[in-house]
């Protein structure tokens, strides 16, 4: 008995040093937490550009007080090296924490550096043992350093804004989808697909380098910046642009099932409506050699936010589903014929075909010639609390 | 004194043998011996001695000095029973001088009162014991909201009363046992005959004869030498000072032991979700009595795990710390010169000593010590920089929590686990903490109180206990049998 007891110490005192211990012990005051990363390149001297944006605890927490007043939510380190493997040495000439990845939020990338080639950093990032892939990629439009360097009302911490306002425009509107991960960009590039990541936007160049400056500023949109539109990428590298009309039908038939409200047209009324798609059919054919693609859309309407005019009989209704019906099929080829156009794959035909022909010889010719067909069916649900807007007429009924 | 009888009769008369039981004694001051002398002569008729402190003395007053007075004393034939033995036993003065000698002593300090009766050349001895007990009180250690109030007291017989009165069956067995070389304590092993398997009582019966010891002063010191493993944390008797609870457990078919001179009473055997029920949860509803087991549940592990986890997620595993968090325990670190695990460390072993000096500490001292301790682990201490504000956040969940589990020496295990567990996630972080709770659980699995494992009825498995583990069902669905499955067991093993 005492030699089993001996053994079984022995064998869990060889097992001690393999356990996490003293040597990766790390205290937090120790760390630099970095709430968002931008990559940007300098093509005239090769080299790469990595900012960090590191969090400075004193600043967001109301119970400590900082010492000597308001201090910023973030500092931005600026990184320059010939690689991504350099940088991790070099960093530390300038910061004196240990680099803490983690618990990033926001991956920015300057449009140069997107259309680049995103492979690089995509492969880095995968290659740290604390870095996370699951969170969003944004490309930045002009110059990344501004938007490394602008504070945010209301959130102070500038990934926390951009966040947020990804998760509201995911729940309000078609502009922006969940899946804009760099996770789902490398798996869309390995299957040789488009994915559409939002843009960040500057509004003007008046910025402050003082957080209570930018706090204690009425104009909110002041040297700020917005979500607007959509990069287009193919392999690794950005190609093109969509904007914000273009990034709904996109997302409609890319399959996001969020709400969106759009001024319509029905018998030659402006008419705003609710809309969101109920269900995506795809289904891929031969025909002669040729590939027809079918794509059904069952779309819900709603007159929750109409104040133009209320449809009051059937037919009314009828011919309102039918011309929204229409417009949205008229879009969405819109939108066809453009990725058809600059080769981009945004209605996800070529990997259809590929899933369903796998033998196919050449998948590339075959979605060239492919006939597309988008029938959209919408269907009016939800009426509004409103019967009749008022009118011009005024007074009684 | 010189006595004319005084050379025919016995060598002990003429206050011999008060004089060598005084010497035997050490003259104690509440030695007393009183004096009667046949009357109009100086022939000793009677005497009386006896150690005040121990002894009614209205009684010898009232009773046995006025009786010989009166004559009344020594007329008539002492009628044999074994309870007039008890109450008195006579030894003539023919009996040899030593032995004569000895039972006086030990008569006198088990507070009996000597007769030395000259006139019949006897000694008689008379249990006079005043009893020197304080009355049924609340146990002070287990109080209750709903249910009996009662405590056993440190009288054995009282507390043997105590029971019989919840427990009215023929089958409940008091045996009697006297441990300690020196201290001569009566012990009684309790048990419902018809109940208990008799495997058990017969391992219970020989573990306590086979105690060697000079005394015992608390049922602890027998606990010891029954437990079934010595280097454990985890107690395999538990002890209480509620008759309800004993009772219980005795219905439960196990054995209790008691022990005169102290209200603890030991009881075995006892798993380790036993210590998570009370008696107060068969006094509840059901609903209401597994919601607070599951606290109980809860508190354990919060009371062992919660410090070892803040230090091995804030040293070694930040990426599980949610962001927000994250930054809220990085800005209270921000310009605290220890490290977690030394300030989790301090501030523990300070909530220990501060809990340790708050038993024992006169009353009068009590709010000097509240004052002081709420500087020592409050706010004061985090305005100074020694430690951060969410360490004292931990240290006062851990120490309430402690104190949740109902059995307070299952919580003394937990405060010894809290502190190992947190050095190892200080040292190894989470992998180290798995690593110690895997080894627990092992420990736990081995360990058997008097035959019974210790994680029953979780392991091994028995269905029908697990009604009343983590969920207490109501009574009417609760055994219909009687008997705990493990209890069960035990009996058809006989």
């Amino acid at each position: 008995m005492t030699l089993r007891h001996a053994a079984s110490l022995l064998i869990l005192l060889a097992a001690v040093p393999l356990l996490s211990s003293c040597w990766d012990k790390t205290e937090m005051n120790q760390l630099a937490l970095v709430s968002m990363v931008g990559v940007d390149s300098d093509p005239d001297k090769g080299t790469i550009k990595v900012y960090y944006q590191i969090i400075n605890p004193l600043s967001g927490s109301s119970t400590i007080k900082a010492p000597g007043g308001e201090q910023a939510p973030v500092y931005t380190y600026e990184m320059e090296a010939k690689s991504f493997g350099e940088i991790r040495s070099q960093i530390y000439k300038k910061l004196p924490r240990k680099l803490f990845i983690a618990h990033y939020k926001v991956l920015l990338v300057s449009e140069q550096t997107a259309r680049q080639s995103i492979r690089d950093y995509a492969n880095f990032i995968e290659m740290q043992p604390n870095g996370r892939s699951s969170i969003p990629m944004l490309v930045v439009e002009g110059p990344l350093e501004p938007v490394m360097k602008t504070f945010t009302p209301l959130e102070k911490v500038p990934s926390d804004s951009i966040r947020a306002r990804l998760d509201q425009l995911i729940q309000n509107s078609l502009l922006s989808e969940r899946n804009i991960r760099i996770t789902d960009v490398i798996e869309r590039m390995q299957q040789s697909r488009s994915i559409v990541l939002p843009i960040l936007t500057r509004i003007d160049d008046a910025r402050s380098a003082k957080s209570g400056e930018v706090a204690s500023n009425i104009d909110a949109e002041q040297g700020s910046f917005i979500i607007s539109g959509g990069a287009v990428f193919q392999n690794y590298r950005m190609t093109g642009r969509l904007n914000d009309e273009q990034m709904i039908w996109y997302h409609l038939l890319a399959g996001d099932k969020g709400l969106h409200v759009r001024l319509f047209e029905v018998e030659g009324k402006p008419v705003s409506l609710e809309f969101h798609l109920d269900q995506i059919k795809r289904k891929a054919s031969w025909q002669s050699g040729r590939p027809v693609i079918r794509i059904f859309m069952d779309i819900e309407l709603s007159t929750a936010y109409t104040s133009e005019y209320i449809p009051k009989s059937r037919n009314e209704v009828d011919k309102m589903e039918q011309e929204v019906s229409q417009a949205i099929e008229r879009e969405c080829y819109k939108l066809y014929e453009l990725s058809r156009e600059r080769e981009w794959d945004l209605l996800g035909i070529k990997y259809l075909l590929r899933r369903k022909t796998p033998d196919h010889p050449n998948i590339e010719d075959a979605e060239k010639n492919a006939k597309v067909s988008i029938q959209v069916n919408a269907r009016l649900k939800k009426m509004g609390s409103l019967q009749k807007p008022y009118d011009e007429t005024g007074g009684g009924s | 004194m010189v006595h004319s009888r005084k050379d025919k009769q016995h060598p002990l008369i003429s206050g011999d043998l008060v004089r060598d039981i005084m010497s035997a004694l050490g003259s104690p001051p509440d030695l007393f011996c009183r004096t009667l002398y046949v009357p109009d002569t100086e022939q000793l008729a009677l005497q009386c001695v006896y150690l005040e402190s121990m002894i009614d003395k209205k009684t010898i007053d009232d009773y046995i000095l006025k009786s010989y007075m009166e004559s009344t004393f020594a007329e008539g034939k002492s009628p044999h029973s074994e309870e007039w033995d008890n109450f008195w036993r006579e030894r003539s003065f023919a009996e040899p001088y030593h032995s004569l000698k000895e039972q006086a002593i030990q008569a006198l300090i088990e507070g009996q009162c000597i007769l030395i009766d000259y006139k019949k050349e006897r000694i008689c001895f008379v249990n006079v014991t005043f009893p020197k007990d304080r009355p049924i009180d609340e146990p002070k250690s287990e109080s209750t909201i709903r249910g009996p109030h009662e405590g056993f007291t440190e009288n054995i017989l009282v507390n043997s009363g105590l029971l019989r009165k919840r427990i009215r069956n023929p089958n409940l067995r008091f045996e009697p046992m006297v441990i300690g070389n020196q201290s001569k304590t009566t012990v009684y092993l309790t048990y419902l005959q018809n109940l208990a398997p008799d495997v058990l009582v017969r391992e219970m019966r020989s573990r306590l004869s086979a105690i060697q010891t000079d005394s015992v002063l608390d049922s602890a010191y027998l606990e010891e030498f029954l437990q079934d493993r010595i280097w454990s944390p985890f107690p395999t008797l538990t002890n209480t000072e509620r008759p309800d609870m004993v009772a219980a457990h005795l219905l439960d078919g196990k054995v209790a032991v008691m022990v005169d001179g102290t209200p603890g009473v030991l009881i075995a055997p006892i798993t380790f979700f036993e210590f998570f029920t009370s008696p107060e949860d068969y006094y509840q509803r059901a609903d209401i009595a597994t919601f607070i087991r599951w606290l109980r549940l809860i508190s354990f592990f919060t009371a062992v795990f919660v410090p070892s986890l803040y230090v091995a997620a804030t040293t070694f595993h930040q990426e599980l710390i949610p962001t927000q968090l994250l930054i809220s325990l990085s800005a209270q670190r921000e310009g605290v010169p220890l490290p977690v695990l030394v300030e989790v460390l301090i501030m523990e072993i300070m909530f220990e000593i501060i809990r340790e000096a708050g038993l024992r500490m006169p009353r009068a001292v009590g709010q000097a010590l509240s004052i002081v301790g709420a500087i020592v682990l409050g706010q004061a201490a985090v305005e100074a920089g020694l430690i951060s504000a969410s360490i004292v956040i931990v240290v006062a969940v851990t120490g309430i929590t402690n104190f949740v589990v109902p059995v307070y020496s299952f919580g003394m295990s937990q405060r010894l686990l809290r502190f190992s567990f947190l050095i190892i996630g200080g040292f190894l972080g989470l992998f180290g903490i798995l690593c110690g709770a895997l080894l627990l659980l092992a420990h736990l699995v081995s360990l058997k109180s008097f035959g019974v494992p210790y994680m029953a009825p979780v392991t091994p498995a028995q269905g029908s206990d697990w009604k009343d583990v983590l969920v207490r069902v109501p009574r009417p669905y609760l055994r219909p049998r009687g008997l705990p499955s493990v209890i069960e067991r035990l009996k058809r093993k006989h």
